[in-house]
């Protein structure tokens, strides 16, 4: 494989990625203004946790980060569900391992509380 | 008038002799063959390297297949867990006995349900068959 073939690969993962966080951040947007849900997520990119890289890891910002649009601090439960419904979904979590993430990170908008994962311990079984 | 001049050219060799010691020599072939090691061992990574990536490429290959529904997400986020709450009673099998035919279907019905306890779509669907069994069952569930 060539040096250009490299390269062109690389532009197109960072665009699937791009593409990606475009899409749920729309679903999550249309989602919340069709009543849906019953608050916002917002994905970003953040800068993971260096313990979980695997050999897709992206080099510096290897996190999926989830914002979650409250207005207050959620319950460890609250966001443990959502964790849980992102890492049952094993499409969703192997396209996230093959476009160098590694690690999944739910904040909300209040407080300084969040949980992450380690995205590779979900690829093949799904949640449990 | 005559002028004399020393021979320019020779008084370059000379002073080029006069520099050049055994020490300056020796660096340089130090340096030559390590560099060509260098590039030996590129080469030799780079082929291991390529036979790795192009595993890797075949994988993702694989694992970008399929289709990812952010709906259900967003749906099995917020509403997956009452829904659980409610089938989890109306598709518990104690509830279809002494019908051992139903029990053994609501069984059924209550592990996946477990399985896909977050997952928004699949409860939803298994729902529809639990109404399918009630439906045909002298209890109203």
């Amino acid at each position: 494989m060539s040096i250009w073939n490299r390269i062109v690969e690389w532009f197109s993962d960072r665009s699937e990625r791009d593409r990606l966080l475009l899409n749920f951040n729309n679903s999550a947007k249309e989602a919340f203004i069709n009543g849906m849900a019953p608050t916002m997520l917002k994905a970003k990119i953040s800068r993971g946790c260096k313990e979980y890289h695997h050999k897709y890891s992206s080099w510096l910002s290897s996190g999926f980060r989830i914002e979650v649009f409250s207005g207050r601090q959620l319950s460890k439960d609250e966001i443990k569900l959502i964790g849980q419904v992102i890492l049952s979904d094993d499409v969703l979590v192997r396209r996230l391992v093959v476009l160098g993430w590694d690690t999944l990170e739910i904040h909300c908008d209040e407080g300084n509380f969040g949980l992450r994962w380690q995205l590779k311990d979900f690829m093949y079984l799904g949640y449990k | 008038m005559e002028i004399i001049v020393n021979d320019s050219i020779v008084s370059n060799t000379f002073t080029c002799l006069e520099n050049s010691d055994g020490s300056s020599f020796n660096i340089w072939m130090i340096i030559a063959i390590i560099e060509l090691i260098i590039i030996v061992l590129l080469l030799v990574l780079r082929k291991k390297n390529n036979v790795r990536y192009e595993e890797m490429r075949k994988v993702k290959g694989e694992m970008l297949k399929g289709e990812i529904n952010f709906d259900n997400t967003f749906m099995s986020a917020f509403h997956s867990k009452e829904l659980y709450n409610k089938l989890k009673v109306s598709c518990h099998p104690n509830r279809f006995a002494p019908d051992e035919e139903k029990m053994k279907i609501a069984d059924d019905i209550f592990q996946r349900m477990r399985k896909y306890e977050t997952n928004y779509c699949r409860k939803h669907a298994l729902q529809g068959l639990q109404t399918q069994i009630s439906s045909h069952h002298h209890y109203s569930v």
